[in-house]
């Protein structure tokens, strides 16, 4: 074990603790995803409960993806705290003081959009603007990391180590990714409206397989970055 | 700085977080579900049986989670010396896991065949025997007996014996369910069947949130191992 890996001897010592809990989330994210995964698949193959029953079940499904919504504010906190406490960073304690404030605020943000912003097919103003501003805050939050790491690349970036930066960049696609699938969602959001009024079921029915699947591929693709970000948390070359 | 390189404890700690994590998030995602579910009683029985029938799918990711928990817990404290049992166990750990792993996709997905139900049981049975065998040698331990050589794994391990006596309890207390289910199918929904489901749901919830728990209490003491 390195020196600047956490140790396992008896200790109540918060790097330890950050260490596990960074890797907990990790779990926590793709754990609970998998779940919404297959759920996504319910949702197509249902096609035959009424529109209403459709649209409660597409709201409990946003419910549940909450988890890594959560999951993904929580990985970034804790690894770049760890990494931190590690000397990996050059961040100060003041900066993760206020990391761990924003994210807390974009906590909140991300359930209070979606308590407000209601079924697919209704949103309070509210709500409609609380999402818009998440997704502002993403490709605010996407820009800042990718310009980070990569003028961590070229040295004088807080990252220090180059796996270090080449993680934040895979970091920022995961989240353009999923803004990706958000943008993505957008004619399955058009179409709802219409399919919950009793229109033509059978272009609903395209429309979702086509969308879902798109997103399921792409999520997959993000799995894969989750975990690709994991193994160079391990074993930085 | 020095090099990033795991060594083999800590790549086993992290990936004894990374399956606690997987299977605490798989499982609230499940709980969700199983409310859902328990609240559905407006669609019609083909939904609902279609609907169970996807909740127990997810349900396979916690199951899976206990198996790799326990393997990765016994990998961790093999590599660090903690265990009674030499890293030369390992392989045969692993081994037995890898079994139960198989077994329990391949009951899942025969279930409905009578050696499927059969292997059910034999799942079953097996559950019994871990819970008796964790369970045990905890507390022998907690008593001085000295089987773990310290308190904080025999608390551990009689925790585990406890969960997992806890999860075989969860398919007794939804056995009232399984029975209704038939008459349930041919009917619809009544305010009678309602309820046997609302009471063993809950039942079922309420030891799972318990689980949860102890598998928090256990990565703790793993973690802190105070005494």
């Amino acid at each position: 074990m390195t020196a600047a890996d956490p140790t396992l001897d008896p200790t109540l010592a918060p790097t330890v603790w950050m260490f596990a809990l960074h890797f907990a989330v990790i779990g926590y994210y793709l754990g609970s995803d998998f779940v919404v995964n297959q759920m996504t698949f319910y949702l197509i193959a249902s096609k035959d409960v009424s529109p209403a029953v459709r649209t409660r079940m597409r709201r409990f499904q946003l419910l549940c993806d909450q988890h890594p919504r959560m999951g993904l504010i929580l990985f970034i906190a804790t690894g770049l705290t760890l990494e931190t406490w590690q000397g990996y960073t050059t961040l100060t304690p003041g900066f993760l003081t206020g990391l761990w404030i924003v994210s807390a605020l974009w906590l909140a943000n991300i359930w209070a959009g979606f308590l407000l912003a209601g079924s697919p097919v209704s949103a309070n103003a509210l709500g409609k603007r609380l999402v818009q501003i998440d997704l502002y805050w993403r490709y605010l939050v996407v820009t800042a990391i990718y310009a980070t790491a990569i003028w961590s690349l070229l040295g004088a970036g807080p990252l220090l180590p180059g796996w270090l930066a080449v993680k934040y960049i895979l970091c920022a696609t995961l989240m353009a990714g999923g803004v990706l699938m958000r943008l993505s969602s957008r004619p399955l959001t058009a179409a709802w409206g219409d399919y919950a009024a009793g229109g033509d079921k059978d272009a609903f029915e395209a429309v979702i397989a086509r969308v879902q699947y798109r997103n399921i591929y792409l999520n997959w693709g993000l799995w894969s970055l989750f975990i690709s970000m994991a193994l160079l948390r391990l074993f930085g070359p | 700085m020095d090099s990033t390189f795991s060594d083999p404890n800590t790549l086993a700690l992290a990936l004894h977080m990374i399956v606690f994590g997987y299977l605490l998030g798989s499982d609230w995602v499940v709980d969700q579900r199983t409310f859902y579910f328990m609240h559905s009683s407006d669609v019609t029985p083909e939904e609902r049986s279609r609907q169970m029938k996807s909740l127990l799918l997810s349900d396979q990711h916690p199951r899976m989670g206990l198996i790799l928990f326990i393997a990765t817990g016994y990998t961790v404290e093999i590599l660090n010396g903690w265990s009674p049992f030499g890293a030369d166990m390992l392989p045969v750990i692993w081994a037995i896991c890898a079994l139960w792993f198989a077994e329990i996709w391949i009951s899942f997905l025969n279930e409905g065949k009578p050696w499927g139900r059969t292997l059910v049981t034999v799942d079953m049975i097996w559950r019994y025997v871990l819970a008796a065998f964790f369970a045990g040698t905890g507390l022998y331990s907690l008593l001085g007996g000295g089987f773990y050589p310290s308190s904080w794994m025999g608390l551990k391990y009689a925790l585990l014996g406890t969960l997992i006596g806890g999860g075989v309890t969860v398919r007794f207390a939804v056995r009232e369910l399984q029975a209704a289910w038939p008459g349930y199918m041919q009917s619809g929904s009544t305010p009678e069947f309602e309820e046997i489901l609302q009471r063993c749901m809950y039942r079922a919830i309420y030891v799972t949130w318990s689980i949860w728990v102890m598998y928090a209490v256990m990565v703790a003491l793993l973690l802190w191992r105070p005494f």
